[in-house]
């Protein structure tokens, strides 16, 4: 069952997934599981499964599009997209990203001081 | 917006679910085909690969339901799961389930019905589009205001948008085609206006039509149009005779249209000089439609300013009015109409409580039943709030579905109450035509089916998933007895439901024999032999009392001689109406009262002598009126025996001395010469009241009425009597001709209805009673034949395990009766204090309801005893 675990997650999960589709153009979930495995360098360890959950519900709320098409290796399989207002989401979340990341490192930087 | 469209896919994606599913199983499989592939290449084995493919995925079940919740609106989908599973239920125990869906049609039924009643007669009585924003300006109560006191409001008032004024006056229609006497109305100019109506052909009457003198002008109602005129349109623009005058037709009303109620024609109030400046006589009804933001309070508030000021200005007339301002929507409600809706109301509303409390029981027997299947949904993880909603959520299943029958139920009943009332009553009662189901009805029976599966489901739903899952799995497989708060709650229903039943059931009885004994106290008058018809002699013609004396004198023997006719008499109001008495003050010689208040009263008639003869009236002391009593003879009446009881106790009222009038009247004293046996006249008044009989030659103002007694069908004389009127003056219709039993049934009818509509509603109450007794002992004979078959193996007699059986039974019964009995006695005084004909202490009803309703509950309590008594104990025994 989900936990306050999973909120942390899945907020972060929401810019890791506009940010990739952003870099990539459209891709396929696999594909997204691909990419952030690899530029995580496994450090964060993803259930591949929790990414369709995640996908549907950016999808629900507008900020990405999918469309079935054949992938590489010819399998069917869906491609999704950054619509414009989830292009302008990503924008924001990752503007609120960065300031809370840097207040963090603010707090933590003097909380060493000390 | 965004959550709005979230909801809207999510709301989507319930339908077309099994594509979406496959859709996810494709792009899932494609993911986890990948991967394994992408491992293989990686030199796992295909094997190795697939598993680890898997567990780099996660679980896919985990994903899918995931991924579902967030898809569908998961709320929806369990609640359409609810249903479905409830629905499997129910069809499972069919039994249960139409004892449940007939018992909620039944109460939702009635409730409908009488809704729909009440929702007409007290809120939309006459359908005009603006209603809700008319109101009526009325002296006192409700009633009429002085012409000049009107044109002063008019002027002043600034609450309404205008006012209009109205009083309904009985018309001779006269030219093309028989005399006929219909329902008029004098209406001031802007009246159709002020209704917000307009008329359907023509048009409404233009400001100053009203004044005194102009051409009479008239706008004919859809109804006489039609009947009259064959609803010719060309008839706009010709003319008609309106008490004698030439009046041009200029509109044709809508077939709604009928206000005030009833109204055939609609003629300009066209006021004298004299009668514009009459502050004393009140003719007038008064109603506008309220300027928008300003409350009924405002405009009572302004207009009981404005009657200070008239007070003080003409004190005279003005000292002690009270305005009084409230909604056309009450004004033009009957009188009695109120009372008895309210009552239906209210029984009706308790009729659906006894429902509801019955459906809960049988919901608690099933669901004593159901307990192993409610542990195991407990133990696989169903939460206490899962299982409750599941349970309630059958129950609201079963409360639509008897929701859906009792619209069946509900169209019955109002057909009948609508098909059985005479024309006659239809026609003078407010909304009465309008009566049927709307959309007002659907959402009443929407809300009372939700509302009834709440409440029936409510108790039973809390209490059986309280069950603890671990004792119930123990002793499953097994019949098991209900939880000891259970048993106690479902004992208390059944106790409540057998007291309710005996309140309705004593309250219906009363009625229903109050009523009866009324409409037999009509036989001693054997009223089908009469025959009645109504004469109203217009002013214009018969101004004097000399010309009216002459009509009568003439009527009379003409009616008497026809073949056949045995008596023939004039009169002013027959037994058992409802309208047609005169109060009035009088007078005892030697004891004139110090003023009007402190004088004694009584209801005056003006009678020919044949009448006491022709209508069966006993005079018990004294002489009847004679031909002798002329107007220019001695001044005599006959006095009720009530009326010489009050007035003399202990002495004869033969020959004392009476004055009709307040005790500064000049007129005649009046030398009482007989006494006769009370009459009750007017039964809204419940029993006989203080009756004076003055001769017709001394009083020809007061008669309206006209009868004969036959031997023969007095039906057969309709049209012989109305030939006979009319060859004494061809423009006088002679109205409402029909026996004197018919009359006295259509004024007592509603009051038949109501009582008629009380005894259905106590028998509904009866039976929903007698089946949750029924339910409630079935259930625990079944539960305990186990312990009968032990009994009955050590050597209980059937008549022993008969006793057991039934009771617990009893004691619900004697515990219903018990506080059944003294709660109707009490309702009985408040019955009688509401609503007329019905006796407070009447010991059949109170004998004889409670011997029904035992013997009901009884049958009840013994079938399912019986079977106990039979059980056999090597079958019960063996069948652990």
């Amino acid at each position: 069952m989900p936990s306050s675990k999973a909120e942390v997650l899945q907020g972060t999960l929401d810019l890791i997934v506009l940010k990739t589709l952003d870099t990539l153009g459209p891709l396929h979930g696999y594909g997204i599981a691909q990419r952030i495995q690899q530029v995580s360098e496994d450090l964060l360890h993803l259930n591949q499964g929790t990414l369709y959950p995640a996908l549907l519900r950016l999808e629900q709320r507008g900020w990405i599009t999918s469309k079935w098409g054949v992938s590489d290796n010819n399998r069917k399989a869906k491609f999704y997209s950054l619509t414009k207002s989830g292009r302008k989401q990503l924008a924001a979340e990752a503007e609120s990203w960065e300031r809370m990341a840097a207040l963090i490192g603010r707090l933590l930087a003097s909380a060493e001081g000390t | 917006m965004n959550g709005l469209r979230i909801f809207f896919t999510r709301l989507r994606s319930l339908f077309g679910k099994r594509r979406l599913d496959a859709d996810l199983d494709i792009e899932l499989r494609s993911h986890l085909d990948a991967l394994t592939e992408d491992n293989i290449r990686h030199g796992m084995s295909p094997d190795d690969a697939r598993h680890s493919a898997r567990r780099a995925f996660g679980g896919i079940e985990q994903t899918k339901e995931a991924y579902r919740d967030r898809r569908g609106l998961p709320f929806l989908e369990t609640l359409a799961q609810d249903v479905r599973f409830g629905a499997r239920m129910l069809i499972k125990n069919p039994g249960f389930t139409l004892v449940a869906i007939l018992t909620l049609a039944l109460g939702i039924g009635a409730n409908t019905a009488i809704f729909s009643v009440a929702d007409t007669f007290l809120l939309h009585p006459i359908p005009l589009p603006g209603l809700d924003r008319l109101a009526v300006v009325a002296v006192g109560q409700k009633a009429p205001a002085a012409v000049a006191d009107f044109f002063d409001w008019r002027a002043q008032a600034q609450s309404f948008q205008g006012l209009a004024a109205f009083r309904s006056r009985d018309i001779n229609v006269t030219g093309k085609g028989e005399p006929e006497r219909v329902y008029g109305a004098e209406v001031t100019a802007d009246f159709f206006s002020s209704a917000g109506v307009l008329p359907a052909l023509g048009r409404g009457f233009v400001a100053g039509e009203d004044q005194f003198g102009r051409d009479p002008v008239a706008i004919l109602g859809h109804g006489l149009w039609q009947r009259r005129f064959a609803a010719n349109p060309a008839m706009l623009g010709e003319s008609i005779e309106i008490d004698g005058q030439k009046s041009t037709i200029v509109g044709i009303m809508d077939r709604e249209f009928d206000f005030p109620v009833p109204t055939d024609v609609w003629i300009p109030l066209a006021l004298t000089q004299r009668e514009i400046a009459d502050r004393a006589g009140m003719s007038l009804h008064v109603f506008g439609a309220l300027k928008p933001g300003i409350s009924i309070g405002r405009a009572q508030a302004e207009m009981t300013a404005i009657e200070s000021r008239l007070a003080a200005a003409y004190p005279a007339t003005n000292k002690d009015r009270v305005l009084r301002v409230m909604p056309l929507a009450e004004f033009v409600q009957g009188s009695l109409t109120r009372a008895y809706t309210t009552l239906l109301l209210c029984v009706v509303g308790i009729v659906l409580l006894v429902a509801c409390a019955n459906v809960a029981n049988l919901q608690f027997a099933r669901a004593t039943s159901r307990r192993s299947e409610i542990a195991l949904r407990a133990a696989l993880g169903a939460s206490r709030w899962r299982i409750a909603r599941q349970l309630l959520t059958e129950s609201l299943l079963l409360s639509v579905l008897g929701a859906a029958a009792s619209l069946a139920f509900a169209k019955l009943c109002l057909g009948l109450l609508v098909s059985n009332m005479p024309a006659y009553v239809v026609r003078l009662w407010a909304g009465f035509s309008h009566i049927r189901l709307d959309g007002r009805s659907f959402v009443f029976t929407f809300v009372a089916a939700v509302v009834s599966g709440i409440l029936a489901g409510v108790l039973p739903a809390m209490e059986t998933s309280r069950l603890d899952a671990g004792d119930a799995l123990k002793e499953s497989g097994r019949g098991t007895t209900a939880g000891r708060r259970v048993q106690r709650l479902r004992n208390i229903f059944v106790v409540a439901q057998v007291a309710v039943a005996l309140v309705l059931l004593a309250g219906a009885g009363l009625l229903v024999k109050g009523f009866h004994q009324m409409a037999g106290s009509a036989d001693a008058f054997a009223p089908e032999q009469v025959l009645t018809l109504a004469v109203d002699l217009p002013a214009s013609r018969y101004a004097e009392p000399a010309d009216r004396l002459a009509f009568y004198r003439k009527a009379l023997d003409a009616l008497a001689s026809l073949p056949g006719a045995r008596s023939a008499a004039a009169f002013s109001c027959y037994p058992l109406s409802n309208n047609g008495t005169s109060w009035e003050f009088f007078q005892v010689e030697g004891r004139v009262a110090p003023d009007q208040r402190h004088s004694p009263w009584a209801d005056a008639q003006s009678v020919s002598p044949e009448y006491f003869r022709l209508m069966r009236v006993p005079i018990v002391a004294g002489r009847v009126l004679a031909e002798a009593d002329r107007e220019d003879s001695q001044p005599v009446a006959i006095v009720n025996q009530k009326l010489a009881r009050l007035q003399w106790p202990g002495e004869s009222a033969v020959g004392k001395r009476i004055r009709m009038g307040a005790p500064d009247s000049s007129g005649p004293w009046l030398t009482v010469v007989g006494v006769a046996a009370d009459v009750l006249y007017d039964w809204t008044s419940r029993v006989p009241q203080s009756t004076i009989y003055l001769p017709l030659p001394q009083a020809p103002n007061a008669v309206s009425l006209l009868a004969i007694r036959t031997d023969v069908d007095p039906a057969s004389y309709v049209q012989a009597t109305r030939a006979r009127i009319a060859a004494i003056d061809p423009n006088l219709p002679a109205f409402d001709v029909k026996t004197l039993a018919l009359a006295i049934h259509e004024s007592t009818v509603g009051l038949g209805y109501t009582d008629g509509m009380m005894a259905v509603l106590g028998l509904i109450a009866l039976a929903v009673a007698v089946v949750g007794v029924y339910g409630v002992m079935a259930n625990s004979v079944g539960e305990r034949t186990h312990e009968f078959g032990v009994r009955m193996a050590l050597g209980a007699q059937p008549r022993d395990v008969l006793w057991l059986a039934s009771r617990r039974g009893l004691l619900i019964a004697a515990a219903g009766f018990a506080i059944g009995v003294p709660a109707a006695i009490a309702c009985a005084r408040l019955l009688a204090a509401l609503v007329y004909g019905a006796s407070p202490s009447d010991p059949a009803t109170f004998i004889g309801v409670p011997l029904l309703l035992g013997f009901a509950v009884s049958v009840a309590c013994y079938i399912p005893a019986r079977r106990a008594m039979r059980v056999d104990p090597l079958v019960a025994l063996r069948y652990e």
